[in-house]
């Protein structure tokens, strides 16, 4: 069984029992706190930060996170919280 | 806040990572389930993180095989305070020792206030509550306040309230007292004069007027009689009531040195430490006379806000003085005397508002070392005493 029959089976099981789809796909979440405060929830590593710019992986693609004064505030395996002045996140 | 004092009571290090790939190292360090915080960005090759204690540990192998080196900027927590105070036991026995010492005195009453007292004065009531038992060095604990105040209320039958508060070291007695009655009946008797003076004017409220104006009166002299006719004809003896006013003399004499023997301090000091531990002060070190000596003081009080411990700390320096002769110059030496003798007119009673008139003579003492003023002063005030008979 590969990686998408998997995929489909987890969202056709969240589907049918009306289950978030959000952990059962292990997708990433973006959470914005205005503009001040950004969360990427369940990523999978970070490829690039620097003050302009965080950039970190996930299943869905690369999250990117533009703005000015960008600091990781913390940084573990499940979630990155990153503070400065947020002006754009971009899933490419 | 809560996450911050987690992180410090666990201990947590800032560590400084430099070399290339720091993003990959950042996700290894991830997946290897350690957290990092307050990760800052220096420069592309540079990276400030903080981790804590347990974790930094396990960092070090994830960093074999890379050409990332790691070094510990500062540590910051519990863990590592307690290291650095390991080796001063006695400083912490000091401490605590300290701690204690000042919550046992915290237990007792240092301090009495007294508000509220108007006819009553502070040092009767002051003496009454002492005699309760509330003093200096008194234990709070084995003050009981409403029976207290029962007993000051008994005692003094003009309070009608009294309230002691303990507010800390500080023992606070409120008292209200019993207000005269309104309309209450003045006894009888008659206005009399006062000082010697000339009468200038004489109003008469109730009573009858013994003097006029122009006429000299003595001091005891009988201004206005109490006794007088009503309406209906008949002689009623009351209460006096009027105003006296008259031309009155005051007299006063102030002198000043024209030399005066200044202290000048040689060089020599001697120290003098002071502890004071509530009423009881210890001293360390000789005290010298003010004629030898001048002292310089200062004082350092240990109070813990509105909760004032009374524990001091005093340090005199004595500097060892001769006395010089210094001249004073005849003007200053007159202003002196005049200030002098002014204040001596303040104490007769005189009002500088009333004065009329001001004569000031100036001479030499005897001895030539010093001046005398003599203040002639005319006032022209109220004069009328009232005597209940």
């Amino acid at each position: 069984m590969g990686p998408n029959s998997t995929n489909r089976l987890r969202q056709k099981f969240a589907r049918t029992f009306e289950l978030p789809a959000a952990p059962l796909m292990d997708y990433a979440i973006v959470s914005l706190v205005g503009n001040m405060e950004a969360r990427i929830t369940n990523h999978k590593g970070l490829l690039q930060y620097n003050t302009a710019c965080v950039k970190a992986n996930s299943l869905q693609g690369v999250i990117e996170v533009v703005g000015t004064g960008l600091q990781i505030k913390s940084f573990s395996s499940s979630e990155i919280r990153i503070t400065g002045e947020i002006q754009q996140v971009m899933l490419k | 806040m809560t996450a911050y004092f987690w992180q410090w009571w666990q201990g947590f290090v800032t560590v400084r990572l430099r070399g290339p790939g720091l993003e990959r190292l950042l996700s290894k360090i991830a997946q290897a389930g350690i957290v990092l915080w307050e990760v800052e960005r220096r420069t592309p090759e540079v990276m400030l993180a903080r981790v804590g204690v347990k974790d930094f540990r396990r960092l070090r192998p994830l960093l074999w095989g890379s050409r990332i080196n790691i070094c510990i900027l500062d540590r910051h927590g519990l863990p590592f305070l307690l290291r650095q105070i390991r080796g001063r036991l006695m400083l912490i026995a000091g401490l605590i020792m300290c701690l204690v010492f000042i919550l046992q005195l915290s237990s007792y009453v240092w301090l009495i206030e007294i508000a509220g007292e108007e006819m009553l004065s502070f040092s009767e009531l002051k003496l009454a509550v002492q005699e309760l038992g509330v003093k200096p060095g008194v234990r709070r604990a084995s003050l009981a306040p409403r029976q207290i105040e029962k007993a000051l209320l008994l005692k003094f039958p003009n309070l009608v309230w009294a309230q002691l508060e303990l507010r800390g070291v500080k023992a606070l007695l409120t008292v209200a007292e019993r207000s005269e009655a309104k309309g209450a009946a003045k006894p009888a008797g008659h206005i009399f004069a006062e000082r010697d003076g000339v009468i200038t004017q004489v109003l008469v409220l109730r009573g009858t007027a013994q003097v006029r104006e122009g006429d000299t009166v003595q001091a005891g002299d009988l201004l206005i009689s109490g006794v007088y006719y009503d309406g209906r004809g008949q002689k009623q003896f009351g209460s006096a009531e009027g105003i006296v006013r008259a031309r009155v003399w005051y007299q006063a004499v102030g002198e000043a040195p024209l030399v005066v023997w200044q202290p000048v301090k040689t060089g020599e000091r001697r120290l003098q430490f002071l502890v004071t531990i509530g009423p009881w002060t210890i001293p360390f070190g000789k005290s010298y006379s003010p004629e030898t000596h001048l002292a310089d003081r200062k004082d350092w009080w240990l109070s813990l806000g509105r909760a004032m411990v009374p524990l001091g700390f005093s340090r005199v320096d004595y500097w060892a003085v001769e006395h010089q002769p210094v001249p004073v110059p005849l003007e200053t030496a007159k202003v002196q005397a005049r200030a002098l003798a002014w204040d001596s007119l303040l104490q007769q009673g005189l009002d500088p508002d009333e004065v009329r008139s001001e004569n000031g003579i100036v001479e030499p003492m005897g001895d030539q070392d010093g001046i005398r003023v003599t203040l002639k002063v005319e006032a022209e005030q109220e004069i009328g005493l009232f005597l209940n008979q």
